[in-house]
């Protein structure tokens, strides 16, 4: 897992989705230490990089154009 | 002399003369003897106090929900028939007045919900995170700025693709489906439709309430959102949208989170599985002092029994010692008694013992005369002889 990963290419939704997971299985009794250090580094990444997502402030509006006229 | 026409050429010539005098006229009045024939054509007839105007239209060219008595304005040419028969051929149908608007949009609306168009189970969730989204608008509207305006406080990276469209007039209706239609027909389709318009009388809103946009926008593959006029209006398309926004704004408010309460969410998170992790971790702690008490407890208690077994012993010992030592003392009382009466000590005195074979004499009376005897002293002896 490199930090170099693109996160513009991978939709928000997909990220949050991954993080909602890691975060739901913590939520469950008995974790494996090693399992969780190591989610929980996963989860770090997703966050970080879901941060960087909302940093992004730009929307792009483009016209269509019409094929009904 | 006049010239003589055949029938088909008066009657050409007279439809292009009222072409020519009323290319497009709008008439008013209420409507009676309103029927439909074989589902395809619309009869009706255009009334006012004093006269009747026959119409005639095809069905699909009839946008609004007409019945008896309603006030309209019908927009048409008027035409004779090849019989002769003088009809008003009508492009379109509007209502007008409040009254009648209100009146259709009911009839409108329990049709529509008859079928179910409006139903609960019909209705899908927004994608939470939506890429791209399909706007349907006016460019130049407030309303649009407004959503655009509250989009980009709340969100950003989003691809924003605007149908500019009437948003009210005869042509909006189907400008709205088509751009309806094309979002769903795109080989590259949006996450979400949002359909937008502001505040307006229920005249400028009636595009929304026609059955035509109605169906396009509960027909949408795509997710829909519509948000038409104030809070306290309610159009035909708001019911049939997957989820009903109050206004412009309140669609934007609904179609993307807010960034601010998403990186909430986002440290909440995190706090969450650290606070899990750490819990983890003292559970373990715990766990790990519990058996190391264990484990003492189970060295340490033979530990103490032999060290109280080592005190007992201790303390056993010297209650030993202490009889030995007194069993000493009177064995050594004993033994200086016994040195007392030891016969040797006594004939150290001085004494002597006399001795008569293995007999001890005790009195002259038992000595045998006969025989000799013997007197021991301390340190030597005599054998003797009793004289007669």
């Amino acid at each position: 897992m490199s930090d170099k990963i693109d996160t513009r290419n991978k939709p928000f939704a997909d990220d949050m989705a991954e993080l909602e997971a890691i975060t739901a299985w913590f939520e469950s009794p008995d974790i494996d230490l090693d399992e969780a250090l190591a989610k929980f580094e996963r989860g770090m990444e997703l966050a970080t990089g879901l941060k960087k997502q909302l940093g992004e402030v730009e929307n792009k509006i483009e016209k269509i154009k019409k094929s009904f006229e | 002399m006049n010239q003589v026409l055949t029938v088909s050429e008066f009657l050409n010539a007279l439809n292009e003369t009222m072409g020519f005098a009323f290319p497009e006229v709008i008439v008013q009045g209420e409507v009676s003897s309103f029927k439909i024939n074989q589902g395809k054509w619309v009869f009706f007839d255009v009334k006012d106090k004093e006269a009747t105007l026959g119409c005639f239209m095809a069905i699909y060219q009839l946008k609004v929900p007409l019945e008896d008595g309603m006030q309209v304005r019908v927009i048409g040419t008027p035409k004779l028939t090849k019989w002769g028969k003088f009809s008003f051929t009508v492009k379109r149908v509007e209502l007008a007045g409040e009254g009648e608007l209100k009146r259709a949009f009911l009839m409108l609306q329990k049709k529509l919900g008859d079928e179910g168009l409006f139903a609960t189970e019909r209705k899908r969730p927004l994608p939470q995170y939506p890429r791209k989204i399909g706007l349907v608008a006016s460019g130049q509207s407030a309303a649009y700025a407004d959503f655009i305006k509250i989009l980009s406080q709340r969100w950003g990276g989003l691809q924003i693709q605007l149908a500019d469209v009437q948003v009210q007039g005869a042509a909006a209706p189907d400008q709205v489906v088509g751009a309806i239609r094309q979002f769903n027909e795109s080989a590259e389709p949006v996450d979400v439709v949002v359909v937008i318009r502001g505040g307006g009388s229920l005249e400028d809103l009636q595009a929304f309430n026609t059955e035509d946009v109605a169906r396009a926008v509960a027909g949408s593959r795509i997710p829909t959102i519509v948000g038409v006029g104030h809070e306290i209006d309610v159009s035909l398309a708001d019911m049939a949208a997957d989820v009903r926004a109050a206004t412009p704004t309140d669609a934007a408010r609904i179609v993307v989170p807010d960034r601010m309460a998403v990186a909430g969410e986002l440290d909440s998170r995190i706090a969450r599985m650290e606070q899990h992790i750490h819990q983890n971790l003292l559970r373990r702690e715990q766990l790990l002092l519990t058996s190391v008490t264990r484990m003492e407890r189970f060295v340490r208690q033979p530990i103490e029994r032999l060290a109280r077994a080592a005190i007992n012993l201790r303390r056993d010992l010297g209650t030993i010692e202490r009889t030995l030592q007194l069993r000493q003392q009177h064995l050594e009382g004993l033994v200086r008694n016994l040195k007392n009466v030891d016969p040797k000590a006594v004939l150290a005195r001085g004494y002597s013992l006399v001795r008569q074979g293995d007999k001890l004499v005790k009195s002259a009376a038992d000595i045998n005369t006969k025989q000799s005897f013997m007197i021991q002293f301390a340190n030597d002896q005599a054998n003797a002889r009793l004289e007669e």
